[in-house]
């Protein structure tokens, strides 16, 4: 007996959900790995208490909320890998200059809002709200892209966003307990900033294939 | 509630003469502490114990006391590194000002203003309610020449550009940590900038982990001399920049002139004598604002350093 069957090649669908579902990951965590790094800044200027975590996680909110809402309008008006693959890369930049901005950008907000909160708040959102927004940017993107008919949305926006939390998670584990402890926080800014940028590169560089728009299943009734 | 210090001997202090003069009764008082307040930074316990108040800060279900006060005699240092902080003021040419950064019970700054009442004396504290209760229970009192502020201790530095002071003396914890930005170079450096010509630096360190050698190699990389105080399970560090290590005839020397001047409830002249040298060089990471695993220091435990 004699057994021939191909295995189909990998639908256009799903190699473009693995390649989107990557970026996610690496984007997620050099996202979540900021949110720790800023802390090493912030710490040395306004102290190591909760007002510093909690001006810290409200501006990381504050840059996911800004991201979704006109990433979704972009995407929609542009839905272009290279469009997206230019945004993330203007926060590869960013993150890129941090560590060379961070002292004189904290120093500045001390001498314009002073100690307390405002001032942790504006260092904050000078050193990470812009590279933060851009970078989530990618997730209601991604999600454009992906979607060949509505039937599927509920599925690919899940796997979107599961993937890109998966890294936001391991971002906050693998940066607090291994990275900060064996290299420098700019060390790990440089690399962080290395990995968006290569990921944006790689987004306008990679083309995703054309999908066949999947057939929307229409139920008739006798 | 398990009562474990990082400062032993204030454990010892605290808990042994309580043991032997309330006996029963303090077991049937129980372990309600007088005050507990959830700061923004600490949680902060007051307890009383006969004639004895202290402080303690509640981490991981632990308390780690701060202070301990004797209410019957509020000159009395309990806790012996707190004596070991004040030898550094032999090491001082001039004693006309003073920084103290982290001010817990106030012990160590309070007790140097009530013998050293022209010194004007700068104290930045973090955490406001710790200021309240210092005032409160540890008859700490704003006045002229003693200025507790609330804020902290690095942040005090950088927004005071142009003070300078003839001794600082820094015992900034949270529970069982020195918070990492006041244990790197860039902020030693600042504090160096702080002093006056000659100025010296005292620091209260736990020895038990690798943050020991760590601070210590980072404070040598600052400042040319750091000498060695064992004090009943914490370690006095004495820093200054002379070329040379004093030497125990010459610190004696300065000690006697200065008891002679300010009659110091504990004699300087029996303190300096309390200066040891490790058994073994004392060799550590030097940390940087970039640089500083504290977290992982902390998990490493330093082997029992004998003393010379």
């Amino acid at each position: 007996m004699e057994v021939s069957e191909a295995k189909p090649p990998m639908t256009a669908r799903t190699t473009n959900a693995l390649l989107l579902c990557l970026y996610a990951f690496l984007l997620g965590f050099s996202l979540m790995s900021f949110e720790m790094l800023g802390s090493r800044y912030l710490y040395p200027y306004f102290g190591g208490g909760l007002n510093t975590w909690a001006v810290l996680i409200s501006v990381v909110l504050i840059a996911l909320m800004v991201g979704y809402f006109v990433g979704g309008m972009i995407a929609d008006a542009h839905p272009d890998q290279r469009v997206l693959g230019a945004i993330i890369a203007t926060s590869g930049l960013y993150m890129l200059a941090i560590p060379l901005i961070s002292d004189k950008v904290i120093l500045f907000a001390l001498d314009v809002a002073g100690d307390g909160p405002v001032g942790a708040f504006l260092a904050t959102v000078l050193l990470l709200a812009f590279p933060l927004t851009a970078l989530s940017v990618f997730s209601p993107f991604s999600v454009r892209l992906l979607i060949t008919a509505h039937t599927d949305a509920g599925r690919i926006s899940g796997l979107v966003y599961a993937v890109s939390t998966a890294g936001n998670i391991l971002g906050v584990l693998v940066t607090s307990f291994w990275l900060i402890p064996t290299m420098g926080s700019r060390a790990i800014t440089y690399g962080m900033g290395a990995v968006t940028l290569a990921t944006a590169l790689a987004i306008m560089a990679v083309r995703l294939r054309e999908a066949a728009p999947r057939p929307v299943p229409v139920t008739s009734r006798a | 509630m398990q009562h474990l210090s990082r400062r032993q001997f204030a454990k010892a202090a605290f808990w042994l003469p309580t043991l032997a003069l309330a006996g029963p009764a303090w077991a049937q008082t129980g372990d309600d502490p007088v005050e507990f307040v959830e700061s923004q930074y600490n949680n902060i316990y007051i307890y009383k114990r006969g004639t004895q108040v202290s402080m303690t800060f509640g981490h991981n279900k632990r308390l780690y006391t701060e202070s301990v006060m004797d209410t019957t005699d509020t000159k009395a240092l309990p806790v012996e590194y707190t004596k070991f902080m004040t030898a550094a003021v032999a090491y001082t040419k001039k004693q006309d000002s003073i920084l103290q950064i982290g001010l817990g019970g106030g012990r160590t700054s309070w007790y140097l203003h009530v013998h050293l009442p022209d010194a004007a004396i700068d104290v930045a504290e973090i955490d406001p309610v710790v200021i309240d209760l210092a005032k409160k229970y540890f008859a700490v009192k704003e006045e002229k020449n003693f200025a507790p502020v609330a804020m902290d201790g690095r942040l005090f530095l950088l927004r005071n550009p142009a003070k300078r002071y003839d001794l600082i003396c820094i015992d900034a914890y949270r529970g069982p940590f020195v918070p990492f930005h006041l244990l790197t170079k860039e902020f030693y450096v600042k504090v160096a900038e702080h002093l006056t010509e000659g100025g010296i630096v005292a620091q209260n360190v736990e020895p038990s982990t690798m943050v020991f050698n760590a601070a210590v190699a980072t404070m040598k990389s600052v400042f040319r001399q750091v000498d060695f105080f064992p004090a009943a399970g914490n370690v006095v560090l004495v820093a200054y920049n002379d070329a040379e290590r004093l030497s125990d005839a010459e610190l004696l020397k300065r000690a006697e002139a200065l008891q002679a001047k300010y009659a110091f409830r504990y004699p300087l002249t029996d303190l300096v004598k309390g200066r040891r040298e490790p058994s073994n060089p004392v060799k550590g990471q030097i940390l940087t604002d970039d640089f500083a695993p504290v977290e992982t220091l902390h998990a490493i435990e330093r082997k029992n350093e004998k003393w010379k």
